[in-house]
């Protein structure tokens, strides 16, 4: 008797735990909404609540020039110059060469490219990836596992695994030669760090600057069947999301560079990663010189009133702009799931 | 909130592959963690309460001070001792189960020796002056005194389970949240929340939850059956 | 057992400081005082588990010393599990069944030691002490929790135990009357020191200092 009451207690108990968390999440959509700074006052009565309208996020612009957002392939240099957290060199750092090659060379195979090209139909009705015109290409033979290159560790970034093409590409390639590709997410920045650090076989990453820079200090070496380090192979947009009013205008700017400018001189809100990631880094770029905007927190700190630099991944800053009706530069595959997802908590 | 309950329920119905192994990994990385601590700090705060040196009381306070070690704190130094170019880099732990382990012992062994520490000294008087008036050795009044702590050692396994299952910050360093291997729940709920998808993360979190209410009944259940 | 001048001090405070006396086999010495006097602190001393910052214990070739505290402590399991940790081999045999029947405790014996009484509790502590094989035992008022007819039993056990084993029993008590009825010799002590001491119908019929004269005045009025 006495067990059963303590056993309802228990329940109880969870139960209002689990209602505090719910409480917690729907309080904070609403304080988030109070606090900012509405672009002008009819807007702000417009807002819908997050239960009737999930995702007041939409795509504003996209597909130009400046948004073209090119991935790569790089193969960890096993002889790479890798240095321990004081500087020493480390020599024997054990990068699985031949797995790295097996998955980029699969990668950039016929079936490779032709699965890339296809993801996303089936649950977006269009696909997410494009495969480069000159993407570099493999026709070779491509070895079975053994124990020793089984385990491939990829460093990639956040936008690449959250889109899923991962999830949906591995399983061919891993039934088919017997690997295990052991897949670590992070933004650009720490995928790289993370191969520097001689966690990596293979990266696929998203910011040129990075990866040359990745290439100029020796961390990546050339394939033998193909002619440069930095395989780039295929590519998708940015997309440029903001409220659907779209207070700014940025719909019917001219270009990318203008919508930008047009947003930093109403000083609509804006929300960056500031995570050093490919997309912050793609951002940065698209800013109007004269605001000096950088990767370092420090760049904006006369921006704060419209400028959220927020250092988290990418689907956190997609809620944070969906819930302060701000602008956001994205990738497109993770707006998609985001949009798909319905945002936040229904 | 009745959303994400549903989903979780149906998640876990359906067999998701993808959640059973994030529970699996969850399950096996918390109870391997909180057994071993259980076992390295129960004897080690018993013996720091037995103590009665300066070097016994110095002791002491270095275990309370490593009980407050912040998580990320420890996982750093874990992912530099084992990372691709760290000196334990040939025991091959970064982004394993072996290696959240690892991280979580050092993590929860202070608490557990703590928690021991401070209940055993309450104990340590009586049973030390009863134990040498009946002639008993010093060894056979130490296992008297762990099994004096019978009742206490489940409420010290909760509280370390508790950490390892809940523990987000060590983890998701040492162990790199990648699929079907090391992403446990506290890193898949961050994932998950990264991604802005607040409903998988609360499903996530119910989970946990319910996993933890089962075992404190399982334990408590237990506990009032041993300790008598 | 004899005790050399022992010193014990905590802080600027000295809890015992006493010289000379020995502990014969097959007598009872009763240690009596008031609260704080330092009754407990000599039979820590005296049993082992107390060393003093000067002097101490001597054990004699072959002596060893049983010690009851002031605290009776159970251990987890039965009644009948707590007393034969003293005994032999620490099985529960004749002579541990012998006691508990003596102390009143028999029906009690697979009880669970820690739901026992504090009376039982104390009853059961002195049992596992008595059940071992020592030449000395000290006793640590071993009847403060019993009422009359165990207090009885209780000091019938000890006599039996000091003449038939040729046991040197030292008992600090509260009990002037326990005294009386138990002890060959008496130690009265104060702030640390031994007062007076001496056969115990003497000095508990003729004290010769003006500290047991009033502890003796305040317990007979």
């Amino acid at each position: 008797m006495k067990k059963i009451r303590i056993g309802i207690v228990a329940l109880l108990a969870a139960f209002v735990m689990a209602l505090s968390l719910t409480a917690c999440s729907s309080q904070s959509t609403e304080t988030a909404t109070e606090e900012t700074p509405a672009p002008a006052a009819e807007e702000a009565t417009e807002t819908a609540p997050a239960e009737e309208q999930a995702t007041n996020l939409t795509i504003l612009y996209e597909e130009d020039d400046s948004l073209i957002n090119t991935y790569s392939l790089l193969a960890v240099n096993p002889d790479a110059p890798f240095v321990d957290a004081d500087g020493n060199e480390v020599a024997d750092v054990a990068i699985n060469s031949e797995g790295a090659a097996a998955f980029i060379d699969w990668m950039l195979s016929d079936e490779g490219l032709e699965l890339i090209a296809d993801y996303g139909m089936e649950d977006f009705g269009e696909s997410l990836f494009t495969v480069n015109d000159d993407a570099p290409h493999y026709e070779g033979e491509i070895p079975q596992a053994t124990d020793e290159t089984k385990a491939i560790r990829l460093s990639t970034t956040t936008s690449v695994n959250d889109s899923g093409l991962l999830d949906y590409l591995l399983p061919y390639f891993q039934d088919e030669y017997g690997y295990e590709v052991e897949v670590y997410s992070a933004g650009t920045g720490k995928a790289i760090a993370n191969a520097e650090s001689g966690n990596a076989d293979a990266i696929l990453v998203h910011s040129k600057s990075q990866e040359e820079e990745f290439v100029a200090a020796g961390f990546a070496y050339t394939l033998p069947d193909f002619d440069s380090e930095r395989l780039s192979f295929m590519h998708n947009y940015f997309v440029l999301c903001g409220p659907a009013d779209d207070p700014a205008g940025v719909a019917d700017a001219a270009t990318a560079l203008d919508a930008f400018a047009q947003i930093a001189d109403g000083k609509y809100p804006f929300v960056s990663r500031g995570d050093a990631s490919g997309t912050h880094t793609k951002e940065i770029s698209l800013w109007p010189e004269d605001l000096g905007i950088t990767t370092e927190a420090d760049s904006v700190a006369d921006y704060t009133d419209w400028y959220t630099y927020s250092n988290a991944g990418m689907g956190a800053c997609l809620a944070m702009a969906n819930e302060t009706n701000a602008y956001i530069l994205s990738d497109k595959a993770t707006f998609l799931t985001f949009e798909a997802n319905g945002g936040i908590v229904e | 909130m009745l959303t994400a309950f549903e989903e979780a329920i149906a998640l876990l119905a359906s067999g998701d592959e993808m959640l059973t192994n994030i529970v699996l990994v969850t399950l096996r990385m918390s109870i391997a963690s909180s057994l071993i601590a259980l076992a390295i700090g129960m004897p080690l705060g018993t013996a720091l309460a037995m103590g009665r040196s300066k070097i016994a009381s110095a002791l002491v306070i270095v275990n309370r001070t490593l009980m407050g070690v912040p998580p990320v704190v420890c996982g750093l130094l874990c992912y530099l001792m084992f990372c691709g170019v760290g000196p334990l880099r040939w025991l091959q732990l970064l982004y394993t189960v072996e290696g959240m382990v690892v991280a979580q012992v050092l993590l929860i062994t202070p608490i557990v020796a703590g928690n021991m520490e401070s209940y055993v000294r309450g104990l340590v008087d009586d049973v030390r002056e009863t134990a040498r008036g009946i002639g008993l050795s010093r060894v056979r009044t130490a296992l008297l005194l762990l099994g004096e702590c019978r009742y206490q050692v489940f409420t010290v396994y909760l509280i370390a389970f508790g950490r390892a299952i809940a523990e987000v910050g060590a983890v998701s360093m040492v162990g790199g949240a990648i699929a079907y291997k090391t992403n446990v729940m506290t890193t898949a709920i961050m994932m998950y929340t990264n991604r802005g998808d607040f409903t998988l993360g609360i499903a996530l979190g119910i989970i946990l939850l319910l996993m933890f209410l089962t075992l404190n009944v399982v334990v408590s259940i237990v506990q009032r059956n041993v300790a008598r | 057992m004899r005790i050399e001048k022992a010193i014990k001090r905590y802080g600027a405070k000295t809890a015992l400081d006493v010289a000379g006396i020995e502990f014969p086999r097959g007598t009872i010495c009763a240690v009596m005082g008031v609260n704080g006097c330092g009754k407990t602190t000599l039979a820590r001393v005296l049993a082992g588990t107390l060393r003093p910052d000067e002097g101490g214990r001597i054990l004699g070739d072959g002596e060893s010393v049983g010690y009851m505290p002031q605290r009776s402590y159970a251990f987890y399991g039965t009644l009948a599990r707590n007393v034969a940790l003293g005994a032999k081999e620490r099985r529960f045999d004749d002579r541990c069944r012998g006691l508990i029947k003596e102390l009143g405790l028999s029906h009690l014996e697979r009880e669970q030691a820690k739901k026992l009484s504090g009376g039982e509790t104390a009853r059961m502590a002195l049992a596992r002490v008595l059940a071992g094989t020592w030449t000395h035992l000290v006793l640590d008022e071993p009847t403060a929790a019993l009422d009359i007819p165990s207090t009885l039993a209780a000091e019938r056990l000890m006599r039996d135990y000091c003449t038939e084993e040729n046991v040197g029993i030292v008992v600090v008590t509260h009990s002037v009357s326990q005294a009386r009825r138990l002890a060959d010799h008496a130690i009265f002590m104060d702030g640390g020191r031994i007062v007076e001491e001496g056969p115990a119908a003497d000095i508990l019929s003729h004290p010769q200092t003006p500290e047991l004269s009033e502890f003796l005045a305040i317990l007979g009025s």
